[in-house]
């Protein structure tokens, strides 16, 4: 056959019956190339797969069905790129785990180095502490060369990427499924805003495949293995992030945690964590300090901005914590319809954001 | 012998004329009632047989026949019992049909031959006085009512048996009760707005709620005193004019609900029902059909608690009055329409635990699917027609005790009331009285909206993702802040105040 590429090979191989990570490996490790793996006989397989005959006779009849090139092809025509792990391109990083992913697919565009590649995760079920946390330290990263890396979950890991987007930062997605089952549904439309925005979806699995349980905690081991850094933001005893956090410890990534309420069972695995010597993670000055970075923080004397009548108190009135609106009438001397229109100002000038109902804070001043 | 008596009926809330015709024949003794009578009216013939004799009289003996005319209007209640009494004993010549010309007779005997109360007497009372009618009859207890209807002499009836001798000439029957005096303002609301402590964005809101007419929508948790803000709203409306407080208390005639009342209801209404309120309960209806909770708001509030609690199937017939301020109940037996343009206020938690997106110590603990689920319980047609929407977020110790004490509700009435007079001028002749009823042309034509706060639109737009649906509602609301400035132009500062109200649409899930 010719023209058909190594990847196209391998990517045919992954599809295999009985074929897994670690199999597919093997294979490489004792045949050397794709081509070869093809065109080995039955007997050489079953030697090196250490498999029963008939499950060998599968492969071979998948193998006789198969066309690499047109496979490769068609994934290719949806506007997504294919690398084995074969290939000069393929993350290095995924070649640290024992199993790394025979073929990875991306939508958008391909990888490129980043000076820092940050995991967030965390739990599906979010509480609204989980939720600022989560936006506050994304946010305080904003202008720096990192990538935000999640599973685009419910939860904290919809959160992270959102946050990224906001926030005007690279974020790659790890999906369980095929592009073409995006999963959950809820983030359909947030997986767009990844691509539209510069990001990548990453996935091992073939567009057409659906979301199954078991991909979920396999896809955790390449969020691991892309990461310089695993930052849980909230996660119960038995969350699906403790998976993530096992592999990037194989792998010697850094673990971090946020702490949480000690009576909440939301942070009971990262208090856990943190017990166990994860690095405590508070503000977005803590990241940046462990990646001796100075930059971006937050200078609360810079010299304020002036506004004109009314805008100008309620300005003063309102704190870099959260302030009640309540209080900002009260300090300011306005009236209530005077502090909302002058508040609204404020905030689409971007100067204030509201953090929760009725309150407001500062916008950070960002250099 | 056959004698005619004059009585009166009610469809929907309007008063109609009925002829009750009573013909005696000598054969055999029988009693028939006919022109489409229901349960309660045919039941008549056995309180009316049993009051003659308790009282009166002798029933006449032979072949009884009784006509309720119109004959192919179906009659409904209790009220003929008097007239079908008074025409047997006129048709036996027991009484002279002189005595009871260019009269009304409504009432429902007892056994004993005593007159009870009935619903609807007001617009039975006005219809009389529309047909030229000089007297009307009336239960004792139901006097109040008549007494409305200027230029009508009311006559309170106690008994059978005393009407029957007034009606000789042998007694005069005693005057009906004298009005009670108007309930003391303080008894009607037992709270005024300068009662609650901090709440400014709310109670700034309910102003302007007020004073455009529009529907307001309260997120907010548990225990943040939405139903107390709620509660307060009537305080701050503007008085009703005699026709609206007219229009009222012939809904509450219609059902029942003005015995021990007195005459006239002159505060605005407010309801608030339990969202295991049924379909008929809250819209109207039933087998006999009644006025719902939405016609007993009738010019007054509608307060809807935990919203997304009402069955969806329920919300969704609120369109209807919220859009036309009617609602038209279709039955087999009859079509009805029943009044009701009321101010719609609504609460609702922020997501089901009820601390979502609060400033708190407490923990949401909402999965992102249960509060999207929640909020989807709302239509956005019904959402639609909610202008303001508005946090209220539970106060901090601190704010509730060492505030001030804010305006009164008398003096944010008279503000209220100001804004409300600058659109009955604005809208003079086109069949708007308020901002909340504007639609798109009226809202271009009134708005004048400053270049500056256009500009601000269009940013607010982009920066806070809000739906093209708010657009029409934030200027709807600008218009009303405008109006309570006194201002004829829609300023910029007007338009920033507008979008601080749209808490549901910010929610992102809106």
């Amino acid at each position: 056959m010719h023209g058909v590429t190594e990847t196209a090979y391998w990517l045919a191989i992954s599809q295999w019956p009985g074929i897994g990570s670690r199999r597919a490996w093997r294979l490489k490790e004792k045949l050397g190339t794709g081509t070869a793996v093809w065109q080995a006989d039955g007997d050489t397989l079953q030697e090196i797969l250490g498999l029963r005959a008939e499950a060998v006779t599968k492969i071979l009849d998948m193998r006789q069905r198969q066309d690499p090139a047109t496979m490769l092809e068609r994934i290719e025509q949806r506007g997504a790129w294919v690398l084995s792990f074969a290939d000069e391109a393929y993350p290095a990083r995924l070649l640290q785990l024992f199993d790394p992913p025979v073929v990875l697919l991306g939508w958008g565009p391909p990888l490129v180095g980043h000076e820092r590649h940050l995991a967030v995760v965390g739990a599906r079920r979010m509480t609204s502490y989980g939720r600022r946390v989560t936006n506050e330290l994304i946010g305080g990263l904003a202008g720096s060369d990192v990538v935000i890396i999640s599973g685009l979950a419910l939860g904290i890991d919809g959160q992270a990427h959102r946050a990224a987007l906001d926030n005007g930062l690279v974020t790659w997605a790890v999906l369980g499924s095929g592009f073409g089952h995006l999963y959950p549904r809820q983030h359909r439309e947030l997986a767009l805003q990844i691509v539209e925005n510069g990001g990548t979806l990453l996935s091992e699995y073939t567009p057409d495949t659906h979301p199954e349980a078991h991909h979920f905690p396999a896809r955790n081991r390449i969020i691991a293995a892309l990461a310089d850094a695993i930052l849980v933001v909230e996660a119960d005893h038995k969350s699906g992030s403790l998976i993530t956090v096992d592999h990037g410890l194989d792998l010697g990534r850094d673990i971090w945690a946020v702490p949480g309420n000690v009576t909440s069972r939301f942070s009971r695995g990262t208090n856990n964590l943190l017990r166990h010597g994860a690095t405590l993670i508070a503000s977005s000055e803590d990241i940046l300090a462990e990646w001796s970075w100075g930059r971006g923080t937050v200078n609360a004397e810079e010299e304020a901005p002036n506004f004109a009548g009314a805008a100008q108190l309620v300005y003063e009135a309102i704190d870099y914590q959260n302030t009640s609106l309540e209080a900002i009438v009260d300090a300011s001397g306005l009236t209530t319809a005077e502090v909302l229109a002058s508040l609204m100002e404020l905030e689409l000038g971007g100067w204030i954001e509201a953090t929760a109902a009725q309150s407001y804070r500062r916008t950070p001043v960002k250099t | 012998m056959l004698a005619k008596i004059f009585s009166a009926s009610v469809l929907g809330v309007d008063g109609f004329l009925v002829e009750v015709e009573v013909d005696v024949s000598p054969a055999l003794p029988s009693f028939e009632l006919v022109g489409l009578p229901n349960a309660a009216v045919r039941e008549a013939k056995e309180r009316v047989r049993a009051a003659i004799r308790n009282s009166a009289g002798q029933l006449p003996r032979g072949r009884i026949t009784v006509n309720l005319a119109p004959a192919d209007l179906r009659k409904e209640g209790s009220g003929f019992d008097l007239p079908i009494a008074l025409g047997l004993l006129v048709a036996d010549e027991q009484l002279a049909p002189e005595a009871l010309a260019d009269s009304i007779f409504v009432g429902e005997l007892s056994l004993d031959g005593s007159v009870r109360p009935i619903p609807g007497i007001l617009p039975m009372a006005i219809a009389a006085k529309q047909q030229g009618f000089e007297r009307i009859y009336v239960p004792y207890a139901n006097a109040q009512e008549a007494l409305l209807v200027p230029g009508l002499q009311v006559v309170a009836v106690p008994h059978l048996e005393q009407l029957c001798q007034a009606l000789r000439g042998e007694i005069t029957l005693p005057l009906p009760p004298p009005q009670p005096a108007p309930p003391e303002k303080q008894d009607a609301y037992a709270l005024d707005f300068s009662d609650i402590r901090g709440q400014r964005l709310a109670k700034r809101a309910l102003e302007i709620a007020a004073a455009g007419n529009h529907n307001v929508l309260m997120v907010g948790p548990p225990g943040s005193g939405k139903t107390l803000l709620a509660r307060q709203l009537p305080t701050i409306l503007p008085s009703m004019t005699q026709s609206e407080a007219l229009e009222v208390t012939k809904i509450y005639s219609v059902s029942g609900l003005l015995q021990g009342r007195g005459g006239l209801i002159s505060e605005r209404p407010f309801c608030a029902p339990h969202h295991s309120i049924s379909y008929a309960g809250l819209i109207g209806g039933g087998r006999v059909p009644k006025p719902g909770q939405v016609s007993l708001a009738h010019n007054g509030v509608l307060f809807l608690d935990e919203l997304p609690e009402f069955p969806r199937r329920v919300l969704e017939q609120l369109r209807q009055p919220l859009e036309d301020g009617i609602v038209h109940i279709a039955r087999a037996q009859a079509n009805i329409t029943y009044p009701a343009r009321f101010m719609l206020v609504a609460a609702m938690n922020p997501c089901p635990c009820g601390f979502n997106n609060q400033d708190s110590h407490e923990e949401c603990t909402c999965s992102e699917t249960e509060i999207r689920r929640y909020l989807a319980r709302l239509s956005g047609p019904l959402l639609d027609r909610i202008d303001l929407q508005i946090n209220v977020p539970r106060l901090e110790y601190e704010d509730m005790v060492g505030e001030k004490d804010g305006e009164s509700s008398a003096v944010i009435r008279q503000r209220v009331e100001a804004a409300r007079q600058r659109q009955l001028q604005r809208f003079q002749g086109s069949g708007i009285t308020c901002n909340a009823a504007m639609n798109t042309r009226a809202l271009r034509s009134s708005l004048q909206l400053h270049p500056d706060g256009e500009k601000l639109m269009q940013m607010a737009f982009s920066r806070l993702r809000l739906s093209a649906r708010a657009y029409e509602r934030i200027l709807k609301v600008a218009r009303t802040i405008a109006d309570l400035a006194g201002s004829e132009q829609v300023q910029a500062p007007h338009v920033a105040e507008a979008l601080s109200y749209r808490a549901y649409d910010r929610q992102g899930l809106g």
